[in-house]
């Protein structure tokens, strides 16, 4: 899995490329949120227009980043959601916990609308 | 480019593969269940759920049942036939109590990172049943039949 991380507008988007099936990876995602908790940068965007799949551990990690994130007074969000992923998302009720987004900027816009 | 038709296999196919217990192949056993399964007249959701099914059993046997130890391996035996896929997933590990699992959907369940497997594996397959062997390990084996094939069985 492949992390790239970029700011805008106030939020950290992580566009992800690969699988997202959790074991070591949890580790590097881990070390992510903490860091950017510790830079008071709560507000992030996960892009998975790149993730071919995630599978249930995947899904813990994205699960464990919203809810630091939640914990330090910001939101994580999902972009570019696969059908394969939006389904997995329907079934396991996850769809009533993350937004998802396919426009970048009004996913973007949405963390201010929020604070406001 | 290989047509839709030619690719639809007749009769049943039998797959045996034994893997080491890493997590790197979980990105062959998606590959390996897309193609049986688009091979064998599953729709383009059914293909994607049957694959997810497929990780989920994979790695909860590398994982849980095997304890990621490289030294055990995971054992998947695949028959498909059109519209029909059944397959077991075999570990080398001493078993769990799959039948006290926590809902997942439960509200006090939502923002665990784990327990969702199983859970998974039910609501996209027709059936999943698990079964201890003693001095072997644990397996869990699991079908689905093409929608319009399954209503036909019904009626």
């Amino acid at each position: 899995m492949k992390i790239d991380q970029r700011e805008k507008y106030g939020a950290v988007i992580l566009d992800l490329s690969g699988k997202l099936m959790g074991g070591p990876e949890a580790d590097k995602f881990q070390d992510i949120f903490k860091k950017l908790l510790e830079e008071d940068k709560k507000n992030v965007l996960v892009n998975l227009e790149k993730v071919s799949w995630v599978n249930s551990t995947g899904l813990g990690i994205l699960i464990s980043g919203y809810t630091a994130m939640r914990k330090g007074g910001g939101n994580l969000k999902l972009l570019n959601v696969s059908d394969r992923i939006e389904s997995i998302l329907m079934v396991t009720k996850l769809a009533t916990i993350f937004e998802v987004y396919n426009d970048e900027d009004e996913a973007i816009k949405s963390f201010s609308a929020a604070a406001g | 480019m290989t047509s839709k038709k030619d690719r639809i296999k007749q009769g049943t196919h039998r797959i045996d593969i034994s893997l080491p217990s890493d997590m790197r192949y979980l990105d062959l056993i998606n590959t390996m269940f897309q193609e049986i399964a688009g091979g064998f007249e599953f729709e383009k959701d059914e293909v994607e759920e049957i694959a997810m099914s497929a990780l989920e059993a994979v790695t909860n046997a590398m994982e849980h049942g095997n304890q990621l130890d490289p030294e055990k391996n995971v054992m998947i035996t695949i028959e498909a036939s059109p519209g029909t896929i059944w397959f077991r997933v075999s570990d080398q590990g001493p078993g769990f109590d799959y039948s006290h699992l926590d809902n997942p959907l439960e509200p006090e369940n939502l923002l665990k990172t784990r327990g969702r497997g199983v859970f998974i594996m039910r609501a996209f397959m027709d059936s999943v049943q698990f079964e201890f062997v003693p001095n072997r390990g644990m397996a869990v084996t699991l079908q689905k039949m093409k929608k319009q094939v399954n209503r036909s069985a019904e009626a």
